[in-house]
């Protein structure tokens, strides 16, 4: 009896907060212009406004689909991204006459102006440490670091001079993924599922998979920033359970479950009616999310399942965590409407500070984990039908140095390269863009672009130009001001689209 | 002097507002004299000054267009009518002194011939003012379409590839650009440094720096410069506060400057390479796009129908193109596609993959007349009776993948008329594929089959 005195006391409690003097005082001033506001502002939530026969209730379901404003070319996306900056100088941009200029002294005019993250005094140049070879009917160059990858080289479009204002990993991440180097803003696949919506009502519609480490910005780089929360990355495990507590306790059956879920979410939903705040909709949305998911997820996130030879195409090691299983993850999920897979892989950072991330061992090592996975990764979306309505995107935070890094001004024992983000390497495969293509050159060295350079924003406003998305009038109001993930700046690489 | 000069030209828009009072007043009285006023003896009077004016006014016209170097085609018919109006007021001030040689022409008929004559002049001055558009600019854009009025020449530049042969360098690509992005301070009447660009022959005079081109050495033509000037200088064209020239303008105006700035060349003749004109093609339409003027699907029939389970959301927003995908219904059988009849014509894209649905459903699919891309994926589907689907007008894409698609079939699939890509992996019919002597040109048939990346021997070295 004590306890149920006490409960009522808690409720009573909890409901006079919501009915102070100060809310009183507050709902007697604000109330009117509320309402004059009300119709002032209108359209706020630009997600919504639609054709008059579809009216997705996003109050209900934030997953719900919403149409791009334009016919879109893909509709899934997987980003590969290697955290750290892989090397475009052992990978795909071929430049020999830096292999002449091998342990020659970097000249004054190429360090004149420059900030570099390590490197002090005067560097040497250090030549390719990959082989190259013309690949495909395109014959993109590719090295011999990835020969499986040149099977597939046809099917990618390079941009070989991607330029970044950031040489930290940190705040690059961010710009990469955010379109800002700071914190605060969302990410890309936020903003795309916030935009679209999610197809499969028992899935997630942003998943995010890393392998060897979470990247230097941390998960702000899935982060949705502004965006209700119910838009950011869901992570999963990659080693174990994907997901955890997916297996109903001992004693609760799935149907008892079902009423308790019930009964909270509205509980909850009341009180989103009262205060309007989108976060209890996040709240709503992960409940009944993850008892949907406990069907689903068992099925999607296991690899096992899969034949024998596509577990071999991949190269899985099943049970541990590695780049292979979360490849083939991403075509699971893609499959089953997955709209954004981010894919993290650590470990690129390749100073040469020692062994593993020396240029001719430790990322010779790295572009093993992928060569494969990668490779079958495309090659299977596209025996499936996928690669058409999907797009994948390869690359790095930033690129890396033609020079020799000489870190504290030291010579050092491993061959290694510095940040660099004058121009590096990224590739984009899939529904809408031109195979084959290659836009933007290097300097003989590498180390500049001289033409095409293209912009982290431009590349962000590609990404949801295929999406269906014009990115400068794909906005969302925060505090006072329309926000877009390209800021004011972006224009779409028409060069490399279809 | 030279400056006196420039000064009287520029009164000229003052000046002419003083015959157009005199003869207006005149004009009224030919037709409503007041009785017993003796108001007809002020005639002449009216009309001497309107002479003296009219005359004054043709002057200081003549010597504006002199002096701000006006193209005579620009100002020709304004200077007709004007020419016109100072002779026919100087002749009927003569006939009201009495000349008897033009007795015979009432006074009526000389007024109405003034006033034509001084409307049009007034018209033709005006649009050298305010532009042609002046007048029909402000009208809904409805009724400017009824006209025949054109919008404004100001649309971004496009280049047809079929045309490259009858498309001329100047006409149709380079004063476009200018139109667009130059021409709002360089024309007949607006002329910058004393430039104007409206027209060859002024692109040709250059201005107050000379000429725009340098032929010998292109890089150092006053337009590549001004172009490429960073926009932060005072001499960066077009001006900071304007509208850019984007970077494929400015590569294609220096491309065309690279190869002499051809002017009556087609661009077939003086070729630059493609990749600079690409820019300029029309935007290749999304093959989606044509399906967006469909008629407008039932709310309820698609309210109904996701209540069930169906995703069903418009192709792109505002389109009446559907795509229905049966994703979160896996128990969807060939009765449940009934449902979807009545939006037979809207249905472009349909996935009913990982359902119960065997062969059946052709029969309904054939009334789905505008499909692009149907998955059948992971079903029973072993393709008896898709023939009726071949005469489909927009078909694109079949997706059979883990079907039960089997290998008789697969002849059909070459008389689909628009069909091309049909994913057959991981089918019974797919290992037949190799053996069949199908061509395999036609249609592609995806199958990498199962043997896809071979073990390389470096495969396992470890660096």
């Amino acid at each position: 009896m004590d306890s149920l005195e006490r409960l009522l006391k808690e409720y009573q409690l909890k409901n006079a907060e919501d009915h102070s003097r100060r809310h009183f005082l507050r709902n007697c001033t604000l109330g009117l212009g509320g309402i004059a506001l009300g119709s002032l502002v209108h359209g706020c939530d630009r997600g919504v406004a639609q054709a008059p026969w579809y009216t997705p209730n996003r109050a209900l379901n934030p997953l719900s689909v919403l149409p791009a404003p334009f016919a879109p070319k893909v509709k899934s996306v997987i980003y590969l991204h290697m955290v750290g900056a892989p090397s475009q100088l052992e990978m795909f941009d071929y430049k020999p006459e830096l292999k002449k200029l091998h342990n020659q002294l970097c000249p004054d005019s190429l360090l004149e102006g420059k900030k570099f993250a390590f490197i002090r005094g005067r560097p040497t140049m250090l030549g390719p440490q990959a082989n190259f070879v013309r690949a495909g009917q395109s014959g993109n160059w590719v090295s011999d670091y990835l020969p499986h990858f040149q099977k597939v080289v046809d099917e990618v479009a390079f941009l070989k001079a991607v330029k970044t204002d950031q040489f930290n990993h940190g705040p690059a991440q961010l710009l990469m993924h955010t379109g800002s180097p700071r914190f605060g803003r969302p990410s890309l696949g936020s903003w795309v599922t916030y935009g679209l919506g999610s197809e499969n009502q028992n899935l997630p519609g942003f998943v995010v998979l890393s392998s060897g480490g979470t990247p230097d910005a941390g998960k702000s780089v899935w982060g949705s920033g502004f965006l209700p929360s119910v838009y950011q990355g869901v992570q999963c495990r990659s080693k174990g359970d994907p997901v955890l507590y997916l297996k109903d306790p001992k004693g609760i059956d799935r149907n008892l479950k079902k009423q308790l879920i019930t009964a909270i979410n509205d509980i909850n939903f009341k009180t989103y009616a009262q205060q309007k705040d989108p976060e209890i909709l996040t709240r709503i949305n992960q409940y009944e999310m993850a008892y949907r998911m406990q069907l689903t997820v068992p099925e999607v996130m296991d690899i096992n399942t899969e034949p024998e030879h596509i577990k071999e195409l991949y190269g899985v090691a099943p049970g541990k965590e590695s780049f292979a299983n979360n490849c083939l993850l991403a075509r699971k999920m893609v499959e089953q409407g997955v709209r954004f897979v981010q894919l993290y892989d650590w470990g690129w950072d390749s100073h040469g500070t020692d062994h593993s991330t020396a240029v001719d061992l430790g990322l010779r090592n790295k572009c093993r984990e992928i060569d494969r996975p990668i490779t079958a990764l495309l090659m299977d979306l596209k025996q499936r039908g996928l690669l058409e309505e999907t797009l994948v995107v390869w690359g790095g935070e930033f690129g890396r140095t033609p020079m020799q890094e000489t870190r504290e001004g030291k010579t050092m024992r491993y061959k290694g390269r510095d940040h660099h983000g004058e121009a590096f390497t990224m590739w984009m495969a899939g529904g809408g863009i031109k195979k084959g293509a290659v836009y933007g050159e290097t300097d003989p060295i590498g180390y500049q672009s001289i033409s095409g350079s293209v912009s982290v924003h431009d590349v962000q406003a590609t990404i949801l130009h295929l999406l269906g998305f014009d990115h400068e009038t794909f906005t969302y109001d925060f505090q006072g001001r329309p926000f877009r993930l390209t800021d004011v700046h972006g224009s779409v690489i028409k060069q490399i689209l279809a | 002097m030279q400056n006196l000069f420039d000064l009287i030209g520029r009164l000229h828009p003052l000046v002419v507002h003083l015959p157009i009072g005199f003869i207006l007043l005149g004009l009224l009285l030919i037709h409503y004299v007041p009785k017993n006023t003796g108001a007809e003896k002020v005639l002449p009077y009216v009309f001497f000054w309107a002479s003296i004016a009219s005359v004054a006014s043709f002057l200081t016209g003549i010597i504006q267009y002199l002096q701000e170097g006006l193209s005579l085609d620009d100002v020709r018919l304004h200077l007709v009518f004007g020419l016109l109006t100072t002779l026919l007021c100087m002749l009927f001030y003569i006939k009201l002194k009495g000349a008897t040689w033009l007795e015979k022409i009432a006074p009526r008929w000389w007024g109405w011939a003034l006033f034509v004559s001084l409307v049009a002049t007034g018209h033709f001055g005006g649009n050298l003012t305010h532009g042609e558009d002046h007048l029909t600019e402000p009208l809904p854009t409805a009724l400017k379409t009824a006209l025949g009025i054109s919008s404004p020449p100001d649309a971004p530049l496009l280049i047809d590839p079929e045309k490259l042969e009858a498309s001329m360098w100047f006409d149709d690509v380079v004063q476009p650009l200018l139109q667009q992005k130059c021409v709002s301070c360089h024309n007949a009447e607006k002329q910058k440094g004393k430039l104007a660009l409206h027209r060859l022959e002024s692109f040709q005079k250059g201005g107050k720096n000379g000429a725009l081109i340098d032929v010998e050495n292109p890089e150092k033509s006053l337009l590549w410069t001004r172009i490429h000037l960073p926009i932060t200088d005072k001499k960066h064209m077009p001006p900071k506060s304007k509208t850019q020239l984007s970077a494929e303008e400015i590569a294609l105006l220096q491309a065309w400057m690279g190869i002499g700035a051809p002017v009556a060349k087609t661009l077939a003749e003086a070729a630059v390479s493609p990749e600079i004109l690409q820019a300029f093609y029309p935007p290749t339409q999304n093959h989606l796009m044509r399906f967006a003027e469909l008629p407008s699907p039932s709310a309820t029939v698609i309210q109904n129908l996701q209540n069930q389970g169906l995703l069903i959301a418009p192709l792109f927003k505002n389109s009446n193109g559907l795509k229905i995908s049966a994703i979160n219904w896996n128990a969807f059988t060939d009765k449940d596609i009934n449902a979807l009849a009545s939006l037979a014509k809207n249905i472009v894209l349909l996935d009913l993959g990982n359902t119960q649905i065997t062969d059946a459903v052709f029969e309904t699919l054939q009334t789905f007349e505008n499909l692009v891309d149907l998955k059948l994926d992971h079903t029973l589907v072993k393709g008896n009776s898709m023939e009726v689907l071949e005469q489909h007008a927009y078909l694109e894409s079949i997706n059979l993948v883990s079907s039960a698609f089997a290998v008789e079939n697969l002849s059909k699939l070459y008389s689909f008329q628009t069909l091309e890509k049909v994913f057959l992996w991981d089918t019974p019919a797919a290992k037949e594929i190799e053996k069949s002597n199908l061509p395999q040109d036609k249609i592609q048939l995806f199958d990498f089959g199962e043997e896809l990346l071979p073990k390389l021997p470096s495969d396992g070295i470890v660096y």
